[in-house]
């Protein structure tokens, strides 16, 4: 049961983070496509920074009993994969929410420019999309 | 190579990363505000949970590898994590948004 800690200590916020996704579209509930294929990128340069960092031997897993003991790879548990995972979506979630607070608007990414029209629209489309 | 050096290179390529999306995307002072509000709570969010998740030994450092500064348990050179995630994800975000599908 303890082994699930780790894990779950990541998994809830994650979900957390979601329902704030879901209701003010910040990151995949505003532009899935792209938001996936950030995501992944960051997921793949941070693991490869794991790997590396492993393989040099400037860390290793510890022996908390609040992990599954499941590895990904030498050193490796799955939860890593987790909290990379989590620390790529609260970054688009943290940006996208600090640009709402500013007034910048979640989806003004490069300029100022007045929203295009049917924009709105295309999002609503979307989002029936993804359910 | 220290975890410094392996560091070092990550952030040169979000350094990288970010100041081609600036020039490609022409991204805003208010998009670098908002970028550098955003790293700065992943730094601060770091030192906290960073020093937790080594508390609870979730895993270790091989201390000859690290240059032996501390932000409470953190190591600094862990604070290059968010700092690569805040500049690096949403630069990427920047230059996959085609300026003409820039509301």
């Amino acid at each position: 049961m303890t082994g699930l800690a780790y894990g779950a200590a990541i998994l809830v916020p994650t979900a957390c983070m979601a329902l704030l996704d879901a209701r003010f579209h910040l990151v995949l509930w505003r532009d899935p496509r792209r938001s996936l294929a950030v995501l992944g990128v960051g997921i793949l340069l941070f693991l490869a920074w794991d790997v590396v960092a492993i393989s040099q031997g400037f860390y290793h897993r510890g022996a908390s009993e609040a992990m599954t003991g499941l590895l990904l790879a030498p050193e490796l548990p799955v939860e890593e994969l987790l909290f990379i995972t989590f620390l790529c979506y609260v970054t688009l979630v943290l940006h996208g929410l600090v640009a709402m607070a500013s007034g910048l608007g979640p989806a003004s990414e490069t300029s100022d420019r007045p929203r295009r029209p049917g924009r709105e629209l295309q999002a609503g489309r979307e989002r029936e999309g993804a359910r | 190579m220290s975890y410094l050096g392996l560091a070092t290179v990550f952030v040169g390529i979000a350094v990288a990363v970010s100041a081609w999306a600036t020039v490609r995307r022409g991204l805003t002072i208010r998009w670098w505000a908002t970028t550098a509000l955003t790293t700065a709570i992943l730094l601060g969010l770091t030192v906290v949970f960073d020093s937790l998740m080594i508390a609870a030994d979730l895993f270790r450092f091989d201390e000859a590898s690290l240059l032996g500064v501390r932000l409470w348990r953190a190591p600094l050179e862990d604070l290059a994590w968010p700092l690569v995630a805040g500049l690096l994800l949403p630069s990427l975000r920047a230059l996959l948004t085609r300026p003409t599908e820039a509301p």
